[in-house]
């Protein structure tokens, strides 16, 4: 028999730890906002991200999206160390231990509570080694800002290093569908490297992400 | 708080509060009060709430796995807190942003469905005989609305 006394004596009856409203909090008189546990959040606007890419595109052309990637790698590392560090702590377990539920309910809410859209973590290709992800409503995701190609550099760069932290295997990150050039959301691919290398190609030939992941379901 | 007496603040740059609005915040002050003495009646009665549900749900499944009914009764314990808690607030959005848009994709990810509506109508009952009807009806808003959203989408599913 169940005894509800000794369930209640669980801590691990959980809510949504990144929820916005006691997630973040601003110390207006200081002009911060802040999270939960007093590290700066910083609010950016459309506008300072459109011109952050301009200026890049200005100063190094074609390789802004390489230079963002890096930039997006490097966030993603310590993204990843303070996301761990938090969701632990909550869950007083290590995030290796935290069931992939609840794990990847914290990605989503952590992502959503900070302006980045809404993320879903889809495993139908995890078998043949690849994790698709896919976020809608990106704020990286610029139109005609980057020319004529999938724009959330900075994003695949991050999602790179982030999920290579959380398999601890080194994953590479190449975006195949983005709401800047008219896609309903925004789809990356995850995988090794050498595995991914071949549909960089098929992106700049504007295939589709289901014809590449067909492709690479057959490679 | 109250979305309504936030409002409030903005008028002091303008003019002092009229009776009209003075009188929203006694009505405020008086809900309250009436708010807190369920918040007491629930809080206080949390194990004899879940322990008759708890039995009942262990009478009817007999073949789910007891992980899985642990786990629905815990998300029902913590739906319940978060009632109570938005019942205090009065704060719509407070409920969906902490337990529903975290517990929705959980319930159906673990496939604990038929197990969580089950559970959602005996709390029903429960609370019913717990609180007075007037009681009751101050809980409803949350009640419909995690029915709406959490118990529906699951028969839908």
């Amino acid at each position: 028999m169940i005894s509800i006394k000794e369930l209640l004596k669980d801590t691990q009856i959980k809510s949504n730890y990144f929820a916005a409203e006691s997630y973040l909090k601003g110390d207006f008189e200081s002009g911060l906002i802040e999270n939960i546990n007093g590290e700066r959040v910083l609010a950016i606007s459309d506008i300072c991200l459109d011109s952050i890419y301009a200026g890049l595109n200005n100063e190094v052309g074609s390789s802004a999206g390489l230079v963002l990637f890096k930039c997006g790698v490097w966030w993603g590392k310590s993204f990843y160390r303070q996301f761990a560090e938090e969701v632990s702590s909550h869950y007083q377990q290590s995030l290796a231990d935290i069931r992939m539920m609840e794990l990847s309910q914290c990605i989503q809410q952590f992502w959503k509570s900070h302006g980045w859209g809404l993320i879903t973590l889809d495993f139908d290709y995890y078998q043949q080694g690849f994790l698709i992800v896919k976020i809608v409503q990106s704020p990286f995701a610029r139109p005609e800002v980057l020319g004529n190609e999938p724009s959330c550099y900075l994003e695949a760069g991050m999602l790179s290093s982030f999920f290579s932290n959380l398999s601890d295997t080194k994953l590479h990150c190449i975006q195949t569908s983005c709401e800047s050039l008219g896609a309903n959301c925004n789809l990356f691919v995850l995988g090794l490297a050498k595995r991914l290398e071949p549909i960089q190609p098929l992106v700049e030939n504007k295939t589709s992400h289901s014809d590449i992941m067909e492709f690479l379901d057959k490679n | 708080m109250n979305i309504k007496i936030r409002e409030l603040h903005k008028k002091a740059e303008m003019h002092y509060l009229e009776d009209q609005e003075l009188d929203k915040i006694g009505n405020y002050v008086y809900l309250l009060s009436k708010k807190t003495e369920i918040y007491k009646i629930i809080s206080s009665q949390e194990v004899d709430i879940f322990q008759p549900i708890a039995n009942q749900i262990n009478n009817i499944f007999t073949e789910e796995e007891p992980e899985k009914i642990e786990l629905a009764l815990k998300y029902w314990i913590s739906i319940l807190r978060h009632w109570n808690m938005a019942l205090i607030t009065e704060d719509p959005n407070y409920i969906h942003e902490h337990v529903l848009d975290w517990l929705i994709p959980q319930i159906k990810g673990y496939q604990i469905s038929i197990l969580s509506n089950k559970i959602f109508s005996l709390l029903q009952k429960s609370l019913s005989k717990k609180l007075s009807s007037v009681q009751y009806s101050f809980l409803k808003p949350y009640i419909e609305e995690t029915e709406n959203n959490l118990v529906n989408s699951n028969i839908q599913s």
